[in-house]
């Protein structure tokens, strides 16, 4: 994909281990909150909780906008197949999610946005780094 | 962009284009009937849409439209959908930041988004961003 147009603006290659301490804080958080039950305690329950996921979404989200160490046109090639692959599986959850609460008879859900990022991030860091070993094996 | 490999994103034919048209049609017309049915106003539209089926409908024909290919598919069509996704994703960030983050640190824990309205956002921005770049495309031609 040779198109120099095609230029968008990244962070910096260390932002990625400051994405990493993010998700390790927010990990370390959860395991916290499982111990310690707080998850009982009602004024704490959705703050925490959000406090959490919103952490782990930044975390991701760090390190997918953060510059691989060598940062050439294969790596924005892949870059571009992973958001595609992201973006996809992002929308067809959405469109499957429902039909399979229809299809096993449970409640009609709403998805919440912070779910369906976290996927879609998830999907993208997955697919990022299979592409990019792939290749690597390759050469 | 020469090499097929299994990464890249298979798309539907072209005539799903003209299916997704159908189908929008078809569920706004349903959503509106509906509301009529219901005895409840149009102001209503916009909160059927996000409990009940209607909802769904338009995104899968949103995603029909967004991810079907054009009459003529080729290397500068594939590049200008890429940059198209990109700018989608780009508005993860926007709306991760503006709507969700801040309102949840500003004192609203059980706030909620409803991933539903994200996703119709997000083809949205690839649709007119899609479009506006095949144009600037044709032009440089």
């Amino acid at each position: 994909m040779s198109n120099k147009k095609i230029e968008f603006k990244l962070l910096p290659n260390y932002f990625k281990k400051i994405g990493l301490i993010i998700i390790g804080i927010t990990i370390i958080a959860f395991i916290l909150l499982i111990i310690f039950n707080i998850q009982h305690q009602r004024e704490f329950k959705g703050y925490l909780g959000d406090f959490v996921l919103n952490g782990f979404i930044l975390g991701m989200f760090i390190i997918v906008f953060s510059k691989e160490k060598i940062e050439d046109e294969r790596v924005r090639d892949f870059r571009y197949k992973s958001m595609a692959a992201a973006f996809l599986f992002g929308i067809l959850f959405t469109i499957l999610m429902p039909l399979m609460d229809f299809l096993f008879q449970s409640e009609y859900k709403t998805l919440s946005a912070q779910y369906i990022i976290g996927v879609a991030l998830g999907i993208y860091l997955i697919n990022f780094s299979a592409i990019r070993h792939e290749k690597q094996d390759e050469e | 962009m020469k090499e097929k490999d299994r990464y890249q994103i298979k798309l539907l034919p072209n005539y799903f284009k003209y299916i997704d048209l159908g189908i929008i049609a078809l569920d706004l017309t349903f959503a509106v009937v509906s509301l009529y049915l219901n005895d409840k106003s149009l102001l209503e539209l916009n909160y059927l849409m996000l409990k009940s089926w209607y909802g769904n409908f338009i995104i899968l024909g949103l995603f029909f439209y967004a991810f079907s290919k054009e009459k003529i598919e080729d290397e500068r069509i594939a590049i200008v959908r890429y940059k198209s996704i990109t700018y989608a994703f780009y508005s993860f960030i926007v709306f991760f930041f503006g709507l969700i983050l801040l309102p949840s640190l500003s004192g609203n824990p059980d706030f909620q988004y409803d991933g539903r309205m994200l996703i119709a956002v997000m083809l949205l921005i690839f649709i007119v961003a899609f479009l506006i770049n095949k144009r600037k495309q044709l032009i440089i031609r």
